[in-house]
């Protein structure tokens, strides 16, 4: 492949063209702050706080990095004082959101942002929708979404409660940066059976007993689409992959 | 019948043009939103009903909207050998009178607006006459149509039938030479002629942007895909602004027209027009129109016998602004809740499911049919250098005729408000007007001078947009002014990029402190640096636009911002939480009329006596100001 002649922050250097200007500057080692990217899904550019100043025939221009792909003879500057500006301004605005989260606390402190002169709201998530596009483009349950426009915004399953297709599965609570995505196991009060409850998106699913040791492992409906996704029998995930690996199988 | 040929074309045309031109009375009644909202459809029932009490012979049909909608309902009526003669502030009284007159052939002088004694149809240049010269000065002094200081400086050309004709009556739009246009393309053009003629006009995006129409054509025509999208964007949303709706619910089909053109020039197959479910009239209208269009072939299979064939949906948008985002109205009619994603891709190359999708707005389509058949060259001489044609604009606010007007590119501000808007209303003086909606601004008094077009318009901190017009006088505050176009437009983010959804509400609660008397040094300072911020590092267009009417005010207003928030005061005596009511008592005449008017009795005083008004109980209704007879009530 021939690779794209690139002047990073003055240095002449050459990028992978296939990729984006946020994958290869982390090859070279430049860091750009980033709340709403994961390398394993798409590019969903709402943070904003990946933009970079590229110039291109003499056209300056403010642009995401994490979804603009490098052409030959491109200038980028990722810590323009133009862009550390912005990025110093975007930082104040969400830590006055989140003021509690860690997550934009270290963030803040990064760039050298000490306290946000903007009204604290006391919000923990920090939209940046990993739940969302992990449960939509991973797992392939979609049982979230977002629910309401502007600052209020948020993250839900339909109807708030009892999610009909969430499956427990826990990749939002895996992904979650900030940690305010979360589930816990417990006997169930009323049937006295083991469940898993997610408990942002107040959901309860049961969970399964492994076939051979009797040690509940994932929900139900966890392996039941599992099963469907990657058609194995039914009974097949009824054994936990710990028992599965040594051959303990009824 | 199936249109395949020129001839059916014309047989149409002529049984148009006899309803047009009809050998017996006919009156037509302005039913588009804003004449029904002062009370159009109850007019038009009356006259329905009084006809046929009367036993007089007439048709009554309706209309859209002729433009002068602050004397709506309008209605028109054409005597043959008589010049059109139009009606305003008609009421439901009138009726009996109006019917009983015509039976002479005699219309009461006292509701009449002006004659027509002429119509130039803009699509062929033809001149079609109602009265001869001699019929006409036989109407003595009721001015004539071009005369009016509201008509002389405007060219209609998207609004050419709008008010017109019936919109539910594909003949009509026939006759005012409807479809030919599109005719003529599908049958004898190559695409690729037809995106020349388009370039060579000039015509730019009248949704807001401004992009060249033919060079959007060019790039979805060049673009790869098994099927191809044309859509017309009619998600108006702009406080104040109507010339969507008002095309759409008074002439249809010339955005019929316009799509087929540009469907047969992209090579497209499907067409939606995304409209907004709070124009339930435009949606009807629309519809019908689809299917009259439909049955006549002109819509469908193998049109105009050819191998082309195009059809078109009609799709409601809920009512979220940022769906006349391309991407979010992409996203909307897929189903998805209306967000923008990022460009690029660009709809041309990756749009609806995927495919290549050329999106054009309302205004821009219905501009369409008109370039083809008059000639880019021909269109390309109205306007500036950059700023071809004629642009709508909703001319609202404090102006004394409020309505829809249709002008060349290049006019001045002062022209559109002064000479078509007559003047600030009920004598006050001008401050600013806002153009473009909430992503646009104001332009102060002292710039009234800057010509209309896209360049001057962007150059003055504001934007053309797609055609909001709000006159202001000086008894508006102009940080209260940004404070509720900000409102409008932190509701309306979507919330998915941290700009827009954080800094919208930042400048807002900014704003807000500023107006209660909060303000502090330093929010000049922090507005800037979000306003920045926003309009860098936005995901879409409403992010990166929003900071105008902020920057703008802050611009050419920056004293109101200082005086709200140095001395507490709004001069304009707009915010309530900075103003005093107090009452003058060298011209206070006791009248008592302040002291009824008062909700919570913080008005004092005997008959005949000077009144005072309490600072504690006042609530800073306004209510004694208003209704002071003497002016003796002050705000300070």
């Amino acid at each position: 492949m021939t690779m794209c002649n690139i002047t990073l922050n003055g240095k002449k250097t050459k990028f992978l063209p296939g990729k984006t200007i946020l994958e290869n500057t982390r090859d070279h080692g430049v860091k750009i702050p980033v709340l709403c990217s994961h390398e394993a899904l798409k590019p969903y550019g709402a943070c904003r706080l990946c933009i970079v100043e590229i110039e291109e025939q003499g056209r300056k221009q403010i642009v995401t990095s994490c979804n603009s792909h490098v052409r030959d003879g491109m200038k980028i500057k990722t810590h323009s004082p133009r862009v550390q500006k912005i990025r110093k301004t975007l930082v104040e605005l969400l830590l006055a959101r989140t003021p509690e989260a860690a997550v934009e606390q270290q963030l803040a402190r990064d760039i050298g942002v000490k306290a946000t002169p903007y009204p604290e709201q006391g919000e923990l998530c920090i939209m940046c929708g990993q739940c969302v596009r992990t449960c939509r483009e991973i797992v392939g349950a979609c049982a979230l979404d977002f629910v309401h426009k502007g600052s209020k915004r948020s993250v839900a399953v339909p109807f708030f409660r009892d999610s009909k297709e969430c499956i427990g599965c826990g990749s939002c609570v895996f992904v979650c940066p900030t940690g305010v995505v979360s589930m816990h196991d417990e006997i169930s009060d009323v049937r006295g059976e083991p469940e898993r409850i997610m408990d942002k998106w107040e959901t309860r699913l049961p969970l399964q007993k492994c076939s051979s040791d009797g040690n509940v492992f994932a929900t139900r409906r966890m392996l039941e689409h599992f099963a469907r996704k990657h058609e194995v029998s039914e009974g097949f995930l009824e054994t936990c992959s710990h028992c599965l690996r040594k051959g303990n199988t009824k | 019948m199936k249109i395949k040929k020129m001839q059916d074309l014309n047989k149409l045309k002529k049984s148009g043009e006899q309803q047009l031109f009809p050998s017996g009375i006919k009156i037509t009644v302005g039913l588009a939103t804003c004449g029904i909202a002062r009370g159009a459809d109850k007019v038009h029932d009356a006259f329905k009903k009084e006809l046929q009490k009367q036993k007089v012979k007439a048709t009554v049909v309706p209309v859209g909207c002729s433009g002068w909608c602050s004397r709506e309902p309008i209605v028109n009526i054409i005597i043959p050998r008589m010049p059109k003669i139009t009606l305003g502030d008609v009421s439901e009284d009138d009726i009996p009178g109006i019917v009983r007159n015509l039976k002479n052939r005699h219309i009461p002088e006292s509701k009449i607006l002006y004659r027509t004694d002429a119509e130039e149809n803009i699509a062929d240049g033809r001149v079609r006459k109602y009265a001869s010269a001699s019929q006409a000065a036989t109407s003595g002094k009721i001015p004539a149509y071009g005369t009016l200081p509201l008509f002389k400086k405007q060219k209609k050309i998207a609004l050419r039938n709008c008010g017109l004709i019936n919109p539910a009556d594909i003949q009509e739009y026939v006759a005012r030479g409807g479809f030919k246009a599109a005719y003529s393309a599908v049958t004898g053009m190559k695409p690729e002629k037809i995106i020349t003629e388009v370039q060579r006009s000039g015509l730019r995006g009248r949704g807001g942007a401004g992009f060249p129409v033919g060079k959007k054509w060019e790039m979805a025509r060049q673009a790869e895909g098994k099927k191809k999208y044309i859509i017309c964007n009619a998600d108006e949303g702009d406080p104040g602004a109507y010339m969507d709706r008002s095309i759409l619910e008074g002439d249809p089909f010339s955005v019929l027209e316009g799509m087929i053109i540009a469907a047969f020039s992209i090579g497209a197959s499907e067409g939606y027009i995304y409209v907004r479910g709070e124009y339930p009239l435009a949606v009807k209208q629309v519809t019908k129109a689809i299917l009259q269009a439909k049955r006549s072939g002109l819509l469908g299979r193998n049109m105009f016998g050819t191998d082309f064939s195009f059809n078109v949906n009609v799709e409601k948008g809920a009512g979220a602004f940022v769906c006349g985002e391309e991407t979010a109205l992409i996203a909307s009619i897929e189903g998805y809740s209306g967000e923008p994603v990022p460009r690029p891709p660009y709809p041309v190359e990756k749009g609806l499911w995927g495919l290549p999708t050329c999106i054009n707005n309302v205004e821009t389509l219905a501009n369409i049919p008109v370039v083809l058949s008059r000639g880019g060259t021909w269109f390309s001489r109205i306007g500036t250098g950059k700023s071809k044609g004629t642009k709508i604009f909703s001319l609202v606010g404090a102006v004394e005729r409020v309505g829809l007007v249709e002008v060349p590119m290049g006019i001045s501000l002062k022209e559109i408000v002064y000479d078509i808007g007559g003047g600030i209303a009920g004598g006050r003086k001008l401050k600013a007007v806002q153009t473009g909606g909430p992503s646009g601004g104001c332009i102060p008094k002292r710039l009234a001078d800057i010509s209309v077009d896209y360049e001057s318009l962007t150059k003055a901190g504001s934007i053309m947009g797609s055609g909001g017009m709000i006159v202001m006088d000086d008894r508006t505050c102009m940080v209260d002014v940004a404070k509720y176009f900000m409102s409008f437009l932190k509701d309306e983010s979507c919330g998915k990029c941290l700009p827009c959804r954080e800094g919208t509400q930042a400048v807002f609660e900014i704003l807000d402190r500023i107006t209660r008397g909060r303000g502090r040094t330093k929010d000049i300072e922090q507005l800037k640096d979000v306003c920045e911020a926003m309009s860098q590092a936005s995901m879409c267009a409403l992010g990166k636009t929003a900071a105008n009417p902020v920057l703008s005010t802050l611009r050419y207003f920056g004293k109101e911002y200082d005086e709200h928030i140095k001395k507490r005061r709004c001069s304009a005596g707009v915010c309530s939480a900075l103003i005093r009511f107090s009452i003058n008592a060298d011209k206070c005449i006791g009248c008592e009329a302040c002291r009824k008017a008062c909700p919570c009795e913080a008005v004092s005083g005997k008959p005949r006596k000077m009144h005072k008004i309490s600072v504690k109980k006042c609530i800073k209704c306004r209510a004694c100001y208003e209704v002071c007879p003497v002016k003796a009530v002050e705000i300070r």
